[in-house]
């Protein structure tokens, strides 16, 4: 039993990793067939966690949770509005909820960012007075000025400074960043086909 | 069937293979059992032969030629075999079973005396008792006659009785194999040494008693037998508790050394060849001569009765002299001659100065008298039978004893009835040769009889007269038991007693009555070099012509039991078969003449033998004085080889060990004939040529080395007291093997080990105990037994216990083919598999054998830590906010910063919309510039190249991030609106494809199609590039179906621009799409992941990207706002760090540590 347990999700993983990762090199449609299998799966997920979504505030609104109430107003109602579009009963409906609702409240999400970010700098160095942070507050500070706009005399002078940070620092910087995400991907994935790492059994 | 094996701790008897006690549970010793060298049988001590396959078992305790049984032992029996015997027919020679039981009782001096008391006692009432025994045995050997000598065997017996009652018990095997039972069961002290005193005195023929008695005696006062009587009336009678056995065979007191220096004494005087014969008589002669002149009947009864083995034994002894240069093998005459007498006397200045001699010249001239009477009464009575006793005269009263100048004597000096005696014995012994005579007489053993033998006559008769006057204390038990037998005997059978010791006693009797002097003072002090009397040197003359042949069956069959037993098994071997009729001595005719001969014998011995000489010098000289260390454990250590004696004994030699101190003699000191005797008897020449160079050597070290207490605890079973612990004599000493004890040999270097323990050569003995060492402690054996099962270990551990008590000197000597056989006796043979059979396997290791237990995999622990961050978070969201509190270390900073924070935040955000409304509504304040893109690319010169054709647009940001990207995303449609491309537009994002509609849809002349949501990010991109090849014809994109419009761009799609606001996005379409498909890619990325596209950029993944707000797009008033924003976030920023900056550098003041603070309430 712990054998069909313990056992049976990592043979599979291993598998088809195996397979798909030769599939992609060696038959791309075999790879298609199971990349498909996974996009399916992760629609499934997608209605999967819906599905928990609404369980949870359900059982919150249950409990007096006001809020939750709300999110449950508005996912049914959304979806109620999906289905009269579906069903023809409406037209636009849903279109119409994203770009009077969702997107003002998106917008207006992320314009608080800067107030956020402007009151955490501000008291950047009140909590944490180390290199570290004076150099943060440095970077900062540079960025936000060579990209604002600048009159032209300053702009051409910062202009070269700030290609040259970007070119190197910058691109050097993420070019590393980048290169050990891949490392980590292909250690992971190895771990993962030699069934070292077992996500799905935790 | 085996034997069972009796218990040494509860003495329980045990099945044969048992291995610990089956009443007390004590590990039975494994020296309990003796395993057979072929067959491995473990059999009990006391048998000699392995019960199982019949092979002799005590193979592994003799040297590595024993197995030769044919030419080793016939070699190494050689030298004991008596004249009769040729080399090669002696039985083989057991230096363990075939030892009497009197020599494994090696008593000490010690417990030897405290054991006398309570023996003498049981002694003295078992003689009467066994007496009659004596007797009978006595009458079986020499018939119904009345002839007193049992010289000629009853018709009516036959061979097999003769041998029977000829031979010692021991040679008997069921009789020797009780007598080792009984040593073995671990019978105390006195019973087993009653019952080997009743071994010994049961064949013993009353003149012999007699003589053993007088002998005695003769020790126990110390005196010479002529003048013990004497001496026991006026000095102090010296008791046998006070001496040593040794002391007590030889004499070794002050007053014993006169018992020798008479006999020197005596011989110096016939070696010199007085001319006065009764001057030259000694007095030991003399008293009984005296007192044969009233009866002279008694005389002839003397000579009758006088067996020939001593004067055998003689001839024997002076051929193994050590004194003797010459090989016993030559057929020249053994002449000893002055030097040897003076190293005698050399070695004995004091006892021959402490001989009585004011005394002994009355008893000579009486003894002078009585001979001359009993020599012509012998010469009346025929030439025959006076023949006949010559012919069985020693060889050295013949040739090899005849005294220096003996053939110088006048004629005058010769007695007649010598000189009768002379004549016709020449006849007879014309036909021999000196070469075999002298090869014969040197096969005689030096037993002690031949002390007696020296001694016998007069101590026979001393003891016979000073019987009655001994005390019980002064007479050894064995003597003392001997003596009231000899008693109960005169009582009882008077008809029985040879004449001639009665009237001797009776002389004796009355010559100590009517003198009243001690026979001490009567000892003639003779002259040191004096020749023997005539008579005796034409006795020795007649006897060396004497054919061997004629002479050994007397020497033989006239032996008693308890004379064969302390025979040599050699001697007795050779004994079994001459005992024939034949063989047997002839009638009481030559009783007379054997009586001449054996008073020749007597006065033969004209100078002491080397052997004697030795025993003088290893004897104390003082009773008092404890006997040399050399001289404690008289015993060899080769008696110790029988590890079946009981216990009691063992401690009797411990008891003696502790009275006579520590003794440690060097093995260098080893006599040489010890080792010869083990390794160089193969070959009988050389036997005999090495015997004299071993009699040579013997002197030098005459003693056998005891270092020990285990060597001094020498066990001699079934000697009587007196003589247990004795030294022993040459023959014994040279048939017993060497072993040395593992305390001496631990302590002794390896060079040291006697030569038969040693292999064969030193090097390769020395070879294998490095071998040996080196696989002790090369730690590959502890290894493998490391490796073994429990049950494996624990059997090795039990075998090994017990072979423990092999000392390791002696195991590291021992061969390594005996060790393989240990170890394969040790090592469980395999029973089953494909190694069944088979031994020394090497074992399955543990972890291979045990059972390996599935390691289950432990559900996922949590650390404390873990669970107090967990305990944390529930609380922080399930709490009431007001509940949280948080630790502060500056409670005034954390004071102003809560209190000050609304107000902060509402200053700052204050600030921003100031800034951002400044630049919106007061334009042209400030006269900025769009900042400058980066190397980004010319991205509307790529979305211009792909004018008319198919391009596939993805809309891959949200509603949160339109506000930086619709700009840009509005850009590229208006440049496919104008190059009238095909549009194809895609989201990841749900919010991002009502964007991508609203953003097309601003586009009325733009040809654009939706693929919809594009879920899976990666994977939903990888299928999408699959469906990006020139042939791939895709009919449906992660489950939707596709119109054949979208199907057709799909496949024609020539340029994919991604707007995106993400990092991973850009990651994805580049990774996913661009590196499966020759598409150039486009991208339309907010500032914050320009950084990340960059790489891709100048890598030739990307083909162009856009952050910044392009300057066609972006207006002067939004540059404003933009610009104004920006500088009053970075003014912000810069004065709120540097104000805290310096305000943790101000002193703090003291406040009071450690107060809490409602953080997220006050906030």
């Amino acid at each position: 039993m712990n054998v069909l347990r313990r056992g049976l999700p990592a043979l599979v993983a291993i598998v088809v990793g195996i397979v798909t990762l030769f599939g992609l090199l060696t038959v791309p449609p075999v790879a298609g067939t199971i990349l498909g299998w996974a996009t399916f799966l992760a629609a499934v997920a997608l209605a999967m966690g819906v599905l928990n979504l609404f369980g949870v505030h359900f059982r919150r609104t249950i409990d007096g949770s006001s809020y939750s109430f709300l999110l449950l107003l508005s996912m049914l109602g959304v979806f109620g509005l999906a289905l009269t579009d579906a069903l023809g009963f409406t037209t636009g409906a849903v279109e119409l909820v994203f770009f009077y609702i969702q997107a003002p409240l998106e917008a207006a999400l992320a314009s608080l960012l800067v107030f956020l970010l402007l009151f955490a700098g501000f008291r950047l160095l009140q909590r944490e007075r180390t290199v570290g942070a004076v150099l943060f507050l440095l970077a900062v500070l540079f960025f936000l000025f060579t990209q604002s706009p600048l009159p032209a005399e300053v702009a051409a002078v910062v202009a070269p400074v700030r290609a040259t940070v970007d070119n190197l620092l910058v691109a050097a910087g993420v070019r590393g960043l980048l290169l050990g995400i891949a490392l980590g991907v292909i250690t992971l994935s190895l771990r993962l086909l030699a069934g070292i790492e077992r996500p799905y059994s935790s | 069937m085996m034997e069972p094996i009796r218990c040494a701790h509860c003495g329980a008897e045990n099945p044969p293979d048992s291995k610990f006690c089956n009443r007390c549970g004590q590990a039975i010793r494994s020296h309990a059992r003796q395993v057979c060298p072929s067959c491995t049988t473990p059999n009990s001590r006391n048998l000699l032969y392995c019960d199982n396959c019949g092979t002799r078992l005590l193979g592994d305790k003799l040297p590595k030629e024993e197995p030769e049984e044919d030419d080793s032992q016939q070699s190494r029996t050689q030298p004991f075999s008596l004249p009769a015997r040729p080399p090669g027919q002696t039985a083989e020679l057991d230096y363990e079973t075939g030892l009497p039981d009197w020599l494994k009782t090696g008593d000490d001096a010690g417990h030897g005396r405290a054991a006398e008391e309570s023996k003498r006692e049981m002694a003295a009432e078992e003689g009467s008792a066994q007496e009659p025994d004596r007797d009978d045995s006595l009458e079986a050997e020499a018939g119904a006659s009345a002839e007193p000598l049992p010289q000629e065997p009853p018709d009516d017996v036959s061979d097999e009785e003769i041998i029977a009652g000829s031979l010692p018990d021991w040679l008997l095997d069921d009789e020797m194999t009780e007598s080792f039972t009984q040593s073995e069961q671990g019978a105390d002290e006195e019973d087993s040494l009653n019952a080997d005193e009743e071994e010994f005195d049961e064949p013993l023929p009353d003149w012999l008693q007699a003589l053993s008695e007088g002998e005695a005696e003769s020790t126990d006062t110390g005196t010479s037998p002529a003048t013990s009587a004497a001496a026991d009336a006026e000095q102090e009678p010296v008791s046998g508790d006070d001496l040593d056995d040794w002391e007590v065979m030889f004499g070794g007191t002050e007053e014993t050394a006169g018992t020798l220096d008479w006999l020197e004494e005596m011989s110096a005087e016939e070696i010199g060849g007085a001319s006065e014969e009764e001057a030259e008589i000694p007095h030991w002669l003399a008293e009984p001569a005296d007192a044969s002149e009233d009866e002279a009947e008694a005389e002839k009864l003397v000579g009758a009765e006088t067996p020939d083995w001593p004067s055998a034994n003689a001839s024997h002894t002076s051929a193994l002299e050590p004194g003797v240069e010459k090989s016993p093998t030559e057929s020249e005459p053994h002449e000893p001659g002055e030097a040897e007498v003076e190293r005698a006397e050399a070695e004995q200045p004091a006892l021959a100065d402490e001989a009585p001699a004011s005394e002994g010249r009355d008893d000579e001239e009486a003894f002078a008298a009585w001979l001359a009477e009993a020599t012509s009464q012998t010469a009346a009575e025929g030439g025959a039978a006076g023949a006949e006793a010559e012919a069985e005269l020693p060889l050295w009263m013949l040739e090899d004893e005849m005294p220096p100048g003996f053939g110088e004597i006048e004629e005058d000096q010769i007695p007649d009835w010598l000189r009768e005696m002379s004549e016709p014995t020449e006849a007879t012994t014309a036909e021999s040769t000196a070469e075999e005579l002298a090869a014969e007489a040197a096969d005689v053993p030096d037993s002690p009889t031949e002390i007696e033998g020296v001694e016998e006559p007069p101590a026979a008769e001393q003891d016979e007269v000073s019987q009655g006057e001994v005390s019980q204390g002064e007479v050894p038990e064995w003597l003392a038991s001997a003596e009231e037998e000899a008693e109960a005997e005169a009582v009882a059978d008077e008809d029985e007693l040879p004449d001639w010791l009665t009237e001797v006693e009776l002389e004796e009797e009355a010559d100590r009555e009517t003198e009243g002097l001690p026979e001490a003072q009567a000892l003639p002090e003779a002259p040191e070099e004096e020749e023997p009397p005539d008579w005796l040197g034409e006795l020795d003359e007649n006897l060396a012509e004497t054919a061997p042949g004629e002479a050994e069956p007397l020497a033989t069959a006239e032996l008693p039991d308890w004379l064969m037993e302390m025979a040599p098994p050699e001697m007795e071997a050779d004994l079994l078969a001459p005992a024939t009729p034949e063989d047997l001595p002839v009638g009481g005719e030559d009783s007379e003449a054997e009586m001449e001969a054996f008073f020749a014998d007597m006065d033969g011995v004209d100078e002491l033998p080397d052997w004697l000489d030795e025993v003088e010098a290893a004897a104390p000289p003082a009773q008092n004085e404890e006997p040399p260390a050399e001289e404690a454990g008289e015993a060899p250590e080769w008696l110790e080889l029988d590890e079946a004696l009981p216990d009691d004994l063992t401690l009797l030699e411990s008891e003696r060990a502790r009275e006579n101190g520590p003794e440690v003699v060097p093995h260098e000191e080893l006599p040489a004939w010890l080792d010869d005797v083990m390794f160089e008897l193969e070959e009988t020449d050389e036997f005999l040529e090495s015997e004299a160079e071993e009699v040579t050597t013997a002197e030098e070290a005459p003693a056998a080395p005891e270092t020990s207490e285990e060597g001094r605890s020498m066990r001699i079973e079934g000697v009587p007291e007196e003589l247990a612990g004795a030294e022993l004599p040459v023959w014994l000493e040279e048939s017993a093997p060497i072993e040395t004890t593992p305390d001496e040999a631990q302590r002794a270097p390896l060079e040291e080990v006697p030569e038969w323990l040693r292999p064969p050569a030193e090097a390769e003995a020395a070879a294998e105990v490095e071998e040996a060492v080196e696989f002790e402690h090369s730690g590959e054996w502890s290894a493998d037994f490391d490796e073994l099962p429990p049950e494996a270990e624990a059997e090795i551990a039990a075998a090994e216990l017990q072979e423990a008590e092999i000392p390791d000197w002696l195991r590291a000597l021992k061969p390594r083919a005996l060790l393989e056989e240990e170890e394969a006796d040790v090592v469980p043979e395999e029973t089953s598999g494909p190694l069944a059979g088979l031994r020394d396997v090497i074992g399955i290791a543990p972890v291979v054998a045990e059972r390996r237990r599935s390691e289950m995999l432990t559900p996922t622990s949590t650390s404390e830590t873990q669970q107090q961050q967990v305990t944390l978070l529930r609380q922080l969201v399930r709490s009431d906010a007001t509940d949280v509190v948080v630790a502060t270390g500056h409670p005034g900073a954390a004071d102003r910063s809560v209190a000050g924070s609304p107000l902060l935040r509402v200053l700052l955000a204050v600030l921003l919309l100031a800034a951002l409304l400044t630049g919106l509504f007061l334009p042209d304040l400030l006269s900025t510039a769009p900042p400058p893109a980066p190397a980004t690319g010319e991205v509307p010169a790529a979305v211009a190249a792909a004018a008319g054709e198919s391009v596939l647009v993805a809309f891959d940001y949200t509603p949160a991030m339109a506000g930086a990207l619709e700009a840009p995303a509005r850009e590229i449609l208006e440049a496919l609106e104008a190059g009238e491309s095909e549009v194809l537009f895609v989201s990841q994002s749900p919010a991002g494809l009502p964007l991508a509609t609203a953003a097309v849809a601003e586009f009325e002349a733009l040809d654009a199609l939706s693929l919809g949501y594009l879920p899976g990010e990666a994977v939903g991109l990888r299928r999408l590039a699959s469906c990006l090849a020139p042939d791939a014809a895709c009919a449906s994109l992660t489950g939707a179906p596709l119109s054949p419009a979208a199907q057709e761009r799909l496949a024609e799609v020539n340029l994919v621009v991604v707007v995106t606001g993400e990092r991973e996005d850009l990651v994805n379409w580049i990774e996913q799409v661009d590196t499966f498909t020759t598409k150039p890619l486009v991208a339309a990325v907010t500032p914050a992941v320009a950084p990340v596209a960059l790489p891709y950029y100048t890598s030739g993944q990307l083909e162009a990207f856009t952050a910044a707000p392009d300057r066609t797009t972006a207006t002067e008033t939004t540059l404003d706002a933009l610009a104004l924003g920006h500088w009053t976030v970075i003014g912000l920023l810069g004065l709120g760090n540097l104000y805290y900056l310096l305000l943790s550098l101000r002193p703090r003041r003291t406040t009071s540590a450690g107060r809490v603070r409602k953080v997220r309430g006050e906030g």
